[in-house]
C-alpha cells in the first residue's frame, strides 16, 4: 500500500521586509524557507501508519522549484521512502487550483491507497489544495482532521474534523480518499541527524507537467483561479498602539477586555 | 534560562585538547559556511580575515540577517555598513550590536528613511551631541525615542518638555535622572497621567507630594504613597485613606516602615492584607495572623514568603489548595523532611515544586526520577543534585522536554551532555551548544550541525579555544 | 452571459451560521455593481425550515436545495451547489471561508470552473470587474487578485470580515431539485468540546500569558493572581515552562498547546517568536505588552502597548478587583 503526501516549501517572512521589484510578491531576500507547519502534522500521520502495519510505502511530492528540494529532503530525513518534484518555470505563476492538478497527475501517475495533504500552508494559508486535488481525481475527500482511525485496505476511515469553537465532528469516509491534516492529530517528530545525513545522498525524482501528461494550458496562468496584481502593506502596522502612561494604558486595556469577555 | 545570552559570550571548552586556528580556517575554506564563518569573526579579532569576512555574506538574504542580528561580529557589521541598501541599514540602525562607526555613517548620511530616524535617535552608540540633529527631522517618533535616550543632553530635554507632546513628555517622566527644572517644565506642560508619573520622581518637590495626598484621583495618592521622601504626615494621611488600592500601595512601598502597617492585618479589603502578606520584613506573628484568614490566596503569599517560619509551613503544606502546598514547596525555608512529604503528594505540579529543590533527600530524588508526570521529571532533569548517572538515563528519556532538562542542568557533565549534541530535538542541542562543559568531540559534532544557528555558536567556541593557545 | 450573485449559506445543527448573514451582507454591497440578482442557496435536509433566516434585505432569491444527509457532507453540497450555478448562472459566488468552506470551495471551483480565492476580507468591482483583497504571510501583506478571463468568480470570505446583513426583505422562495449524489462520507455524531478540568489552555477564552519578561520565579505568583481577578486561564511561553516556573500543560506554541478556543490572549513580556506564535497568532484579539517597541509580537496583536509589564499588571489590578 502506498501514501501519497503532498507537501510545500512555505516561506516565512520576516518582520520588516520589502517587495519584489514586480510588486507581486515578497522580496525572496526577506524570505526563510521551511516545511509547510501543516505537512509535518501529515507527514508523520503517514510514517506512523507506516510504523504500525507492514508494507506501506510513504511517497512526499512537492511543487516546487529548486529550493523546494529542501522540504523534500526533510521528508526523507524523517522517514517518506521516496520523494518526487516537478516543476517548470511555467508553474512560477501557479495557485492552487493549480498546484491540485498537477498533484492529482501525479497521484494517477503513482496510484496510491490514501493521501495526507496539509490543511493550509503557513504562508499563504490557501485551505484549498487538497480539497481541490481530490476533485481533480474523482476522490472523496474530508478536510480539517485531527484525528484519524484507518486500517491499510479497509473500505473505510474514521476520522474527526475539527470545527468552530473545538466542537469536532466524527464521520466515516469511502476510501481510498484525500484528508487534509489539522494541526495537533500527534506530534511531529525531528529528524535525526543521521537521517538529515543520509536524506542528503537520496534520489529525489524530477519530473515536469510535461512527462506527467499535463499540457502547457493546464498549469499556465490561463489555468490558474486567480492572479496577484500586487502586493501591499497593510494600512497601518496592525496593531493599534494602546498610548499613555502605565495607568492610562491599563485603563484601556480593562476596558477592552471587559467589552470583548462581556461583564 | 539566559540561553540566548550565552551567544554572546565564546566559551572554552573543558579538557586540555587544543585546535589551531589556521586548521580550523583551513576547514572552513575548503567547505564554505556563511555561519561559521561568522563565529569565527565573533570568536577573536584574529579572524577578521577578508576570506572569511567575503563568506560570511555570501549574499543579500545573509546580509540581512546579520544585519538585524543581536550576536553579529562587530566587524561583519561594520562590512554591512559599507552597503548601500536601505534594508539593511534600517536594520543596521535598529540593532543595538551595531558599532560606534557605523552608527556615526548612518548619522551621516541620515537618509530619506523615515525609519532609520527614530532608530538612531534610540541607539545607545548615538551620541549625545548628534540627538539635536536628528530631532530635527520633524518627526514625533524621533523625538520621543530621543526622550528616551539615556545619553540625551539636559538642554534637549528641556526643549522636547518645552513642545508640550504627550507622547514625550509621558517618556520624559518616566525618566530617572529628572532635574528639578526638567521635572518642573514637564509638570507644567503635562496631563494630570504625566503629573502622576512625576510623582514618583526621586527630585519631585515636597509640595507636590504634600499636595498629592489630598488629590481626588486614588492614582495620584497612590503614585506619592511609594516615594521614598515622602514627608511624614503626608504618609500619616495616606495610612487612613478610604481608597483601599491607596492603602495597598502604602503597605507595598519598601519605604514604609513595617511598625506602621499594623492595622494592615486586619484591614477590611483583602488587596491591602495580600499587599502586607508580601512583604519580606514582617513579624512572623503578623504572617500567622495572616495565614489563619480565609483566602488561599493571602496563605499563598504567605507560604511563598521566605520569612514564614518553619511550623507554619508545615501547617501550610497541610492546605487543601495544591497551590499553596506548591508554595511552601517552593520556600527556600522549608526543610528537606517538609520537601520529602511534599515530594509525595497526589498533586503532580507539588511533586515538581519539591523535585526542583537541590536540598533535597538523595533517596526523595531518586524517588521522584521514577515519576511519571513530565513537570516532576522535567524538574528532577534540571535539578543540580541529580546524581550523573540518574541525569545519563533522562537524557535518554522520551520525552524531549525531558531531555532539555538535563541539557540545562548547571551540573550536567561533560559526559551527560554529549550524547545531548546530537538530539533529534534541535532546541536541545541548540541548548547544549552553549553549555560550558563541553568536550572537544562534541563541539565538533555541533559544529556540523544542520541549524545555522548551532553552527555559528560551535564555530565561535572553537575559535575562541584556537585562539587563547 | 453570467449574471448575478450567489450566497452559499452554511447551516449546522439546523441552525444558520453567523457568517451567512455576513456573506449576504457583502453581496448586498455589490450587487448594483455586479448586476443581477442576489440569490442564497441553503443546502440542507430540510432547506425550508431555514429559509427565513436568510430573507435580509438585499435578497432577491433564496433557493431551497434538499439533500440526503442533516450535516455538511462535500459531494452533497457540491452537487446541490452546481445545482443552483447552472440554474441561475451567477458570475460571482460567495461562500464561506469557515471550516466547512474549506470542506468543498475549492471543488466547487474546480467543478465550476471559477475563479477563486479564499480567506478573502474585501471586494471590489469596477466596471463590472472583480477584484479581491486577502491577506499574505501571516497578515503582513496584503494580496490584490484578479480573475483575467474567467466569467465566473467564487469567493470564500473571511468570517467576520463583512458587516452581516440585516433587516428582513420579501424574497421569493424556490426550490430546485438536486441530482441524485453518491455521499462517499457519512455523518456520525458530534463531540462537543470537554469542558473544565485541570489547566485547558485549547478550551479557554481568556488567556492571559506571562514569558521571559517576567524575570524571576518569584514574580510569576503575581501573574497568577492578576490572571485569576480577571477571570483568564494563565499561560506561558516555553522558556517559563522550561524553568519549571509554571506547568508544561501551561505553554502556548508550537511544542505546546494551541489556545484554540481564544477571543482574547494578553501576551506580557513575550517577544513573538514563530514558535509561540503558533499556538495563538489566530487569536482575534490579541493585546500585547511590552517593553521593547521591536519587540516581533506587535507584529500579530491587535493592540499593543510598549511599557512595563509590572507596571501594567499593578494598574490593571485596580480594575479588577
Ligand atoms: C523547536 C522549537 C520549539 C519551540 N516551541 C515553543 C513553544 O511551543 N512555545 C514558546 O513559547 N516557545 C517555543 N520555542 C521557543 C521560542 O523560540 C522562544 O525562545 C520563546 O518563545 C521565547 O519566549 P519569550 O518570548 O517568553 O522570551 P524572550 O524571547 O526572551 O522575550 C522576552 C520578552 O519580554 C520583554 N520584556 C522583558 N522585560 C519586560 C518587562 N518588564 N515588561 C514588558 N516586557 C518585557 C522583552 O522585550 C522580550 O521581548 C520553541 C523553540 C524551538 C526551537
Amino acid at each position: 500500500m502506498k501514501i501519497l503526501v503532498p507537501v510545500k516549501q512555505a516561506a516565512l517572512v520576516e518582520d520588516d521586509f520589502e517587495l519584489r521589484d514586480d510588486g507581486r510578491d515578497v522580496d525572496p531576500d526577506f524570505v526563510d524557507l521551511q516545511l509547510n507547519e501543516w505537512d509535518d502534522y501529515s507527514l508523520e500521520t503517514a510514517l506512523q501508519l507506516k510504523e504500525s502495519h507492514d508494507g506501506i510505502e510513504v511517497v512526499a511530492v512537492t511543487v516546487g522549484d529548486d529550493d523546494a528540494e529542501d522540504a523534500l529532503r526533510t521528508c526523507l530525513a524523517k522517514g517518506a521512502d521516496r520523494a518526487i518534484r516537478v516543476w517548470d518555470d511555467e508553474l512560477g505563476d501557479a495557485d492552487p487550483v493549480v498546484i491540485a492538478r498537477v498533484l492529482a497527475a501525479v497521484a494517477q501517475r503513482e496510484t496510491p491507497d490514501l493521501v495526507l495533504a496539509g490543511t493550509q500552508s503557513s504562508d499563504l494559508g490557501f485551505s484549498a489544495t487538497g480539497v481541490a486535488m481530490a476533485t481533480f481525481m474523482g476522490w472523496p475527500h474530508a478536510a480539517v482532521v485531527v484525528a484519524l482511525d484507518y486500517s491499510p485496505g479497509a473500505a473505510t476511515a474514521t476520522v474527526e474534523r475539527e470545527l468552530e469553537g473545538g466542537l469536532r465532528q466524527r464521520l466515516e469516509i469511502d476510501c481510498p480518499a484525500v484528508l487534509t491534516i489539522q494541526l495537533g492529530i500527534n506530534t511531529p517528530r525531528y529528524a535525526s541527524l543521521r537521517g538529515i545525513k543520509q536524506a542528503r545522498s537520496l534520489p529525489v525524482e524530477e519530473l515536469t507537467p510535461e512527462d506527467l501528461g499535463l499540457e502547457a494550458q493546464d498549469v499556465g496562468e490561463q489555468a490558474c483561479g486567480a492572479r496577484v496584481r500586487k502586493m501591499y502593506l497593510p494600512e497601518k502596522g496592525q496593531a493599534e498602539m494602546i498610548e499613555g502612561t502605565p495607568a492610562q494604558q491599563a485603563e484601556r486595556i480593562a476596558a477592552i477586555v471587559k467589552e470583548v469577555m462581556g461583564g | 534560562m539566559g540561553a540566548d545570552r550565552a551567544l554572546e559570550s565564546g566559551k572554552a571548552v573543558m579538557g586540555g585538547e587544543t585546535v589551531e586556528p589556521q586548521t580550523l580556517i583551513g576547514r572552513l575554506l575548503a567547505r564554505p559556511d556563511a555561519y561559521a564563518a561568522a563565529g569565527l569573526l565573533a570568536a577573536h579579532p584574529d579572524f577578521a580575515d577578508h576570506r572569511l569576512l567575503r563568506m560570511a555574506l555570501p549574499d543579500r538574504a545573509t546580509g540581512l540577517v546579520f544585519a538585524g542580528m543581536r550576536f553579529s561580529p562587530a566587524c561583519l557589521l561594520e562590512e554591512l555598513g559599507g552597503w548601500q541598501d536601505s534594508a539593511v541599514q534600517r536594520r543596521l540602525a535598529g540593532n543595538p550590536a551595531t558599532p560606534a562607526p557605523v552608527i556615526a555613517r548612518l548619522l551621516d548620511n541620515s537618509s530619506a528613511d523615515p525609519d532609520v530616524g527614530p532608530r538612531l535617535a534610540a541607539h545607545v552608540r548615538t551620541p549625545t551631541d548628534a540627538l539635536p540633529g536628528l530631532v530635527a527631522d520633524g518627526r514625533l517618533a524621533t523625538r520621543v525615542a530621543a526622550a528616551g535616550h539615556p545619553g540625551a543632553g539636559h538642554g534637549l530635554l528641556l526643549e522636547l518638555a518645552g513642545r508640550g507632546e504627550m507622547p514625550v513628555l509621558r517618556v520624559l517622566s518616566a525618566r530617572a535622572d529628572l532635574s528639578t527644572a526638567l521635572l518642573a517644565r514637564i509638570w507644567e506642560r503635562g496631563d494630570r497621567h504625566v503629573q502622576a508619573e512625576l510623582l514618583r520622581a526621586a527630585t519631585c518637590p515636597r509640595q507636590l507630594l504634600a499636595a498629592a495626598a489630598h488629590a481626588p484621583h486614588a492614582l495620584w495618592r497612590r503614585r506619592a504613597a511609594g516615594h521614598p521622601a515622602l514627608p511624614e504626615p503626608v504618609r500619616w494621611r495616606l495610612l487612613r485613606d478610604s481608597d483601599a488600592r491607596v492603602r495597598a500601595a502604602v503597605a507595598e512601598a519598601p519605604t514604609t516602615p513595617v511598625e506602621l502597617l499594623h492595622r494592615f492585618q486586619a484591614d477590611p479589603a483583602q488587596r491591602v492584607r495580600i499587599a502586607l502578606a508580601r512583604r519580606q520584613d514582617l513579624p512572623p506573628s503578623w504572617l500567622d495572623s495572616l495565614a489563619r484568614q480565609p483566602g488561599a490566596w493571602l496563605q499563598r503569599w504567605v507560604a511563598r514568603n521566605p520569612c514564614c517560619p518553619r511550623q507554619m509551613l508545615e501547617r501550610l503544606a497541610q492546605s487543601a489548595a495544591a497551590e499553596v502546598r506548591r508554595a511552601v514547596s517552593r520556600n527556600p525555608a522549608t526543610s528537606a523532611f517538609m520537601l520529602a512529604r511534599l515530594a509525595a503528594d497526589a498533586d503532580p505540579w507539588v511533586r515538581a515544586g519539591a523535585a526542583g529543590r537541590a536540598d533535597l533527600y538523595p533517596s526523595v530524588l531518586a524517588r521522584l526520577a521514577d515519576d511519571t508526570e513530565v513537570d516532576v521529571l522535567g524538574a528532577v532533569a534540571a535539578n543540580p543534585s541529580t546524581p550523573a548517572e540518574r541525569l545519563a538515563g533522562l537524557a535518554m528519556h522520551d520525552d524531549r522536554d525531558v531531555r532539555r532538562a538535563v541539557a540545562q542542568n548547571p551540573a550536567a557533565s561533560a559526559a551527560v551532555l554529549a550524547p545531548l549534541a546530537t538530539d533529534p530535538y534541535p532546541l536541545n542541542r541548540f541548548v547544549v551548544s552553549q553549555r560550558d562543559a563541553l568536550s572537544l568531540a562534541t563541539l565538533e559534532a555541533l559544529a556540523g550541525d544542520p541549524e545555522p544557528r548551532i553552527r555559528f555558536i560551535a564555530w565561535k567556541r572553537l575559535g575562541a579555544l584556537a585562539a587563547s593557545h | 452571459m453570467a449574471q448575478g450573485i450567489l450566497v452559499i449559506a452554511e447551516q449546522r445543527r439546523g441552525v444558520l451560521s453567523p457568517v451567512t448573514q455576513e456573506l449576504i451582507g457583502a453581496a448586498r454591497a455589490i450587487k448594483n455593481d455586479v448586476g443581477g440578482a442576489v440569490s442564497v442557496a441553503i443546502i440542507a435536509r430540510d432547506p425550508a425550515s431555514l429559509a427565513e433566516g436568510a430573507r435580509l434585505d438585499g435578497v432577491d432569491e433564496v433557493l431551497l436545495l434538499p439533500v440526503t444527509a442533516d450535516e455538511f457532507q462535500p459531494d452533497l453540497h457540491v452537487a446541490a451547489a452546481m445545482q443552483a450555478v447552472s440554474e441561475r448562472d451567477p458570475s460571482l459566488i460567495l461562500a464561506p471561508h469557515s471550516v466547512d468552506g474549506w470542506g468543498y470551495a475549492a471543488a466547487l471551483a474546480v467543478q465550476a470552473d471559477a475563479g477563486f480565492a479564499t480567506d478573502v476580507f474585501a471586494i471590489q468591482v469596477d466596471a463590472g470587474e472583480v477584484t479581491a483583497v486577502r491577506g499574505a504571510y501571516g497578515e503582513r501583506a496584503h494580496a490584490l487578485l484578479e480573475f483575467p478571463g474567467r466569467d465566473r468568480v467564487l469567493l470564500a470570505l473571511r468570517p467576520s470580515a463583512f458587516p452581516a446583513a440585516e433587516g428582513a426583505a420579501d424574497s421569493t422562495v424556490t426550490e430546485l431539485s438536486v441530482p441524485e449524489t453518491a455521499a462517499r462520507s457519512r455523518h456520525l455524531e458530534f463531540i462537543d468540546p470537554p469542558s473544565e478540568g485541570g489547566v485547558d489552555i485549547p478550551g479557554a477564552e481568556f488567556i492571559l500569558s506571562i514569558g521571559r519578561g517576567v524575570g524571576e520565579e518569584d514574580n510569576v505568583e503575581e501573574f497568577a493572581e492578576l490572571a485569576e481577578q480577571m477571570q483568564a486561564v494563565l499561560g506561558c511561553s516555553r522558556p517559563i515552562a522550561d524553568a519549571g516556573w509554571l506547568p508544561k500543560a501551561r505553554q502556548v506554541g508550537y511544542s505546546g498547546k494551541t489556545a484554540s478556543s481564544c477571543k482574547l490572549y494578553l501576551a506580557l513580556g513575550i517577544s513573538g517568536s514563530v514558535q509561540h506564535l503558533a499556538g495563538m497568532k489566530h487569536v482575534e484579539n490579541i493585546i500585547a505588552v511590552n517593553s521593547d517597541a521591536n519587540a516581533g509580537i506587535f507584529n500579530v496583536a491587535r493592540y499593543g502597548v510598549v511599557g512595563d509589564m509590572f507596571e501594567v499588571s499593578k494598574e490593571l489590578r485596580q480594575h479588577f478587583e
